[in-house]
Parts: C-alpha cells; structure tokens; sequence
C-alpha cells in the first residue's frame, strides 16, 4: 500500500510542487487550501504524513497540529515553514510535529523529510500493533479459566473430575444425567447412578498410572452403550518436583502411593501427584452398531466363500476318491470352473466395495455415453451367450456429467450384468440415460424373469439374493446390486426398482452428478 | 458297494445346487436312495410325503436360519418328528441354536464347538464343510445305531 500524504499551504504553487513530487515518488497526495478544510479531509487511519504549512489565514498550522493530534494521534506531521526561527520550530514540536522543512525546498529536500516522516509512521503503527496484541494476549489469559469451562461444557462427551478422595469437583453438562442434583463435593459412589465408576476412581487415583480404563455400561436392548475413560488427574512435573521434597504431611507423590496393581512406570519415573480423576464418558451406541455390522459382514463373507469352496473341494473328492467315473467328470470340472469364477468375482466385488470406503473419489468430466458403451462392448459376450440383445437408448445422449468414471462404469455394468443374468432366451436389455436437474438417471430395462414384490425391499442389501428355481443357476455373488446402492448413495441419490414377474425388471439410478446450469 | 443294494433314503435339502450334487453323488454311490430339495417349503413337504430315514439340512438358506425353521416344523410333526435330521451350516458367525434343539447344554447354544455331533437326541450338527466321504459315514452311522 502506497503512504498517504496530505498538504495543507495555501500557496498553490507549494501545494502544487508537493502533490507533483511526491506523487513521481509513489505517495498517494491529497491538498487543502487552508487550515479548515485540511482539518475537514484528516480521518482516522487515512493520511500517514501531512505536510502542514504554520502560516495560514484563518485555522494556522500550530491549531492544524493540535487538532489533528486529536483526529489521528498516529498521524506524522510535518511543517512547512518559510521562517524557521527556533521558536516557532519549538512551538510546532510541542504540538506533535515530527519534522520540518524550510522554504524554500528541493524536491531531493521533500523526498527525503516525508521519506522519514512515512517510515517512522510505519514503525508507530507496527509498535502499536504489538501493544494491542499484547493486551489481547492479556485479555485472553484472563479469559482463558471462563473460555476452559465454556469448551467443557460445550462437549458431547462427559466429563468428571474428582479429587483424590474421589470427592466431585467439576462435570459438565453431559455427565449430569449420571449425577444426582447438587452432586459437587460429594462422594462419587454417593452421587453418580453408574455405579462401577467409584471403583475405577478409586483405583486409578490409588495407583497413579496413567493408564486409563475402559468400560462399557451394560445396558438394556436398545439403550445407548456407554463407554468411560478414567485417567489420573497429575500435577505439573515442576509442581510435583518441589512436592516431592522433604516436608512430612506434605502432598503424596505418587511413586509413595504404589498399589498391587502397580503403578505406571511413567507416572513413577516423573514422581508426578495424583490429584484425582478425570472420566470421559463417550456415548459409543453409533460405534458399536457399526461393529456389530461389520461383524455380520464378515461373517456373511465367510458363509459365501465358504460354500463355493465347500462345492470344489466335494467334487474333487468325489473324483479323486473315484465315487464317480472319469465320464462324469468334464461336468465336475466345469463346476469347479464356474464356482472358482464366482468366488473370483466375489472376491472384485468386495474389493470394490473397500475401494469405494478408502479411496478418495476422482471426479471428472464424464461423458456418460462412453461409460456405456465400454460396458456393453464389455459384457457384449456374455449377452451373447445368453441370447440377450443389448439396446442402448439416450434421449440426453451427450450429457456429460462430474463424476468418477470407475463407479459410472461399475453402476451401468452391474445393472446390465443383472438385465443380462436374469434375462429370458432372445429376451433383450435396454440402457438409457437422461438428466433431471442435476440428477443424471441411469435406467437399465430387461425382459426377464421379474422379481417377485416380497424381495425388492431387500434388493441392495448386502449378499442378499432371490434364491428361487428361475435363478438358482444363476451365479453372483450378491453384492453387485448393494454396490450400485452404495455409489448412487454416495451421490445423493438412489435406487429404484419396478418389476413384474415374468415379464421383466426396471432399475432406475440417480446420481447428483450433473453440474447445476 | 453297489448302487442298488437300497440302504435307506436320504433327503437332503440345501439351496445351494452343487453341494446338493456333491452330496447326491457321494450318498447314490454309498448305495442309498436321494432325494433333494432347494428351500425350506418344499423339503417339508418332501420330507412329509417321503418319510425318508434321514435328512440332511442347511441352516443358511433364504434367511440366516432358515434350517432351524424346517427342523422346527419336522419335530412338531409326528409324521415327521422321528427322522433324525444333520444339520449342516456354512455360516461362520455363531448361530444362536433354538433351546429346542439343545440337550442338556449348560451353555448358550453355538454353531460350532461343544455342540458340533450332538445337537439333539436325533439331531447332528456340523459346520461346513464336511467332506462327502464324511457325510457318508455320518449317515451310514445315524442308520446302524
């Protein structure tokens, strides 16, 4: 930012001279013609430096200093004085000039007095930038116990502190619905309606280590599970250095306080005093149903590898024991073959699925049209075999949309892989796409077998498939529709099926993928 | 051993189509006559039409424990409540056992563990997979005791 200067003479060749100099020099120049209207253009903060002429009619320059003092105590004021005698000099510093300059002046002269005046203005106000930060810094630390308690009790999870006889001596508003009224000062085991935690207190308080431990409430079917962490409250290592010196009833260094359960090596290696306890207690409900998902997850995994390999390992027994003859086997294999495939397949399937929790999405430009046709052309032999003929119809065919072009690819893929799988001999698949509003919609049409009403609401769940005598041997792996679930999900959109059984199934995805017009 | 010396019946009732082919394949060869069924529905009614001396059940069909649902209606049926029933599951998760099916178990009920062999007085349990020579000898055992 250029420095701001302002001229007050009422000689206009002076103001003239001035305004031309220092502009050539950078300065942004403003000028008055006397004392008044000089007074009128000071503002707070705007000027760095004004040239003020002493002799003027009307407002002189000594009431000009006085007044802009008052205006903009920052201000750097220079007179212009064409008799500089000692007095007057005098006078102007007493009223807060900085500097002076005698007419007549040199443009070189001028440069350098307001070059000065600009920098030590710059200097005042860095100066007075500190002072105020220290004093915010001031302001802060005094504020900091209030701003302390206004974050504990702000916080979602619970916190309680006892002192080291277990005593309450802060909670915060999340830890009340524990707590009977009025609970400060008293006994932990006495106020709190969770009754392992006076033990644990105690236990942590005893010991010192820093350790913490954990516990769930065991609570009713439906009730949220909570989870606590108990750590011992440990005075500063300085405080604890001098606490730990010689003085008889002195506060108790933890290392004197070692229990069976034995101190943490940490704690009693810095001597630190155990003040008391600190409990978080964390409402783990969401945490523990995403487990338990997991868990069903895993389990269902296992269930569908395990079956495909129960069937390979039979058939091979079957042949290596000789149950069954050599002229049996070419249809074994191709079993095995099939079933290793899936597993295979499976095993896409849920590298997919990790794919899509991981890794960080790739939008791009996609132009839709492409994304089908790399499927079609991919999945053109297997429909081939099938029977099936592929249409691809697009009444917005150009649309280009942001989107990251694997999960595009996966979404038409699946779907068509389903029109194709569950199709009917010289039955046919249809893929088209259009725009509502930022919606694009991904619709995949077959003439297949259909889906009877009781299972399209578990339809996208995990591993769930029609397991009827139309699509017994069909194979998948029961996770190609919940991946499309997933990725339309994770565009803000969703997954719509219409089926009729016997004449063919419908799916609809919609992805907020379209960049708003 | 030959494959018309007719040693017993077995229904087998499993919806997955090539474990039933395993086991059809290695129970045929052992000599005995096999029936199957893919869900639950039409192996009772296979099971009630049949009498067959021995069934092989999978939990995990259509629902998690679907198989418990068809021994279930086996044992409350006196057509059918005398047919000793193995069970077999894939599923790797511990499945809670209905009491019913429990014999002088302390324990809660798993899928797996103390409970595999001797669910129920007539009733075996076994965790996938269990070899089709193994399925033989289980059988086989089921009808010479």
């Amino acid at each position: 930012m250029p420095g701001r200067v302002l001229v007050i003479d009422d000689e206009a060749s002076i103001r003239l001279a001035c305004e031309k100099v220092l502009r050539a020099a950078g300065y942004e120049v403003e000028v008055a013609a006397d004392g008044a209207e000089g007074l009128e253009r000071l503002r707070p903060g705007v000027f760095d430096v004004a040239l003020v002429d002493l002799k003027m009619p009307g407002v002189d320059g000594m009431e000009v200093l006085r007044r802009a003092r008052e205006v903009d105590p920052d201000l750097v004021t220079i007179v212009i004085t064409g008799y500089p005698s000692y007095e007057s000099v005098v006078e102007a510093v007493k009223a807060g000039a900085y500097d002076y300059i005698p007419k007549p002046f040199s443009p070189d002269e001028l440069r350098t007095v307001v070059g000065r005046g600009y920098e030590k203005h710059d200097l005042e106000r860095q100066a007075r930038l500190l002072r105020e930060e220290r004093a915010r810094n001031l302001a802060t630390i005094a504020e900091e116990r209030g701003r302390l308690l206004t974050v504990i009790n702000s916080m979602a999870d619970g916190v309680m502190v006892t002192d080291r006889e277990g005593r309450l001596v802060l909670y915060n508003p999340a830890s009340a619905r524990w707590l009977a009224p009025d609970p400060l000062g008293r006994p932990l085991g006495e106020v709190c309606g969770w009754g392992e935690l006076e033990g644990l207190v105690r236990e942590v308080t005893t010991t010192g280590g820093l350790r913490s431990l954990s516990t769930d409430l065991a609570s009713d079917k439906g009730a949220p599970t909570f989870m606590v962490t108990v750590a011992p409250v440990l005075a500063e290592a300085e405080a604890a250095q001098a606490a730990a010196g010689p003085g008889p009833g002195g506060p108790r260094p933890a290392e004197a306080a070692a229990g069976p359960g034995g101190t943490g090596p940490e704690a009693r290696r810095a001597g630190r005093e155990v003040l008391g306890a600190v409990l978080v207690l964390r409402d783990v409900t969401e945490l523990r149903r995403q487990e338990r998902e997991r868990a069903n997850f895993m389990a269902m995994v296992c269930h569908e590898i395990r079956v495909p390999l129960s069937a390979i390992a039979g058939y091979l027994e079957l042949m290596l024991q000789g149950v069954v003859g050599q002229e049996a086997w070419p249809g074994l294999l191709e079993r095995c073959r099939a079933r290793a495939e899936g597993l295979v397949a499976l095993i896409q399937d849920m590298l997919d699925l990790s794919r899509m929790e991981t890794l960080v999405r790739q939008v791009e430009r996609v132009a839709v049209r492409e994304v089908v046709e790399e499927s079609v052309a991919m999945l053109g032999p297997q429909a081939e075999r099938a029977g099936v003929t592929v249409r691809v119809e697009a009444p917005d065919a150009e649309t280009v949309v942001s989107a990251d072009r694997f999960e595009l690819g996966r979404v038409v893929t699946n779907l068509l892989s389903n029109a194709i799988k569950f199709n009917r001999p010289r039955g046919s698949a249809t893929v088209s796409w259009r725009r509502e509003g930022d919606y694009l919609v991904i619709r995949v049409e077959d003439t297949g077998i259909g889906i009877e009403p009781r299972h399209l609401p578990r339809l996208g769940e995990e591993f769930y498939r029609v397991r009827e005598e139309a699509t017994a041997g069909i194979p998948g792996s029961g996770l190609g529709l919940s991946i499309v679930r997933n990725i339309a999900r994770s565009y803000h959109g969703d997954l719509r099926i219409t089926s009729e059984p016997g004449v063919g199934t419908a799916v609809e995805v919609r992805l907020a993928c379209c960049p708003g017009l | 051993m030959s494959a018309n010396v007719r040693r017993g019946v077995v229904l087998v009732i499993d919806d997955d189509r090539d474990l039933l082919e395993v086991d059809r394949l290695a129970l045929e060869a052992a000599g005995y006559e096999v029936h199957t069924a893919t869900t639950g529905r039409e192996g009772l009614a296979l099971a009630r039409s049949l009498r067959p001396d021995v069934i092989v059940l999978d939990i995990m069909m259509e629902t998690l424990t679907e198989g418990f649902d068809v021994a279930s209606a086996l044992m409350d049926d006196p057509a059918t409540r005398r047919i000793p029933v193995v069970m077999v599951s894939a599923y790797a998760q511990a499945v809670r056992v209905p009491d019913k099916f429990r014999v002088g178990q302390k324990k809660p009920g798993v899928g797996a563990g103390p409970l595999d062999g001797r669910l129920a007085l007539a009733t075996a349990y076994y965790e996938k997979p269990v070899s089709p020579g193994r399925l033989v000898q289980i059988v086989d055992r089921i009808l010479t005791r």
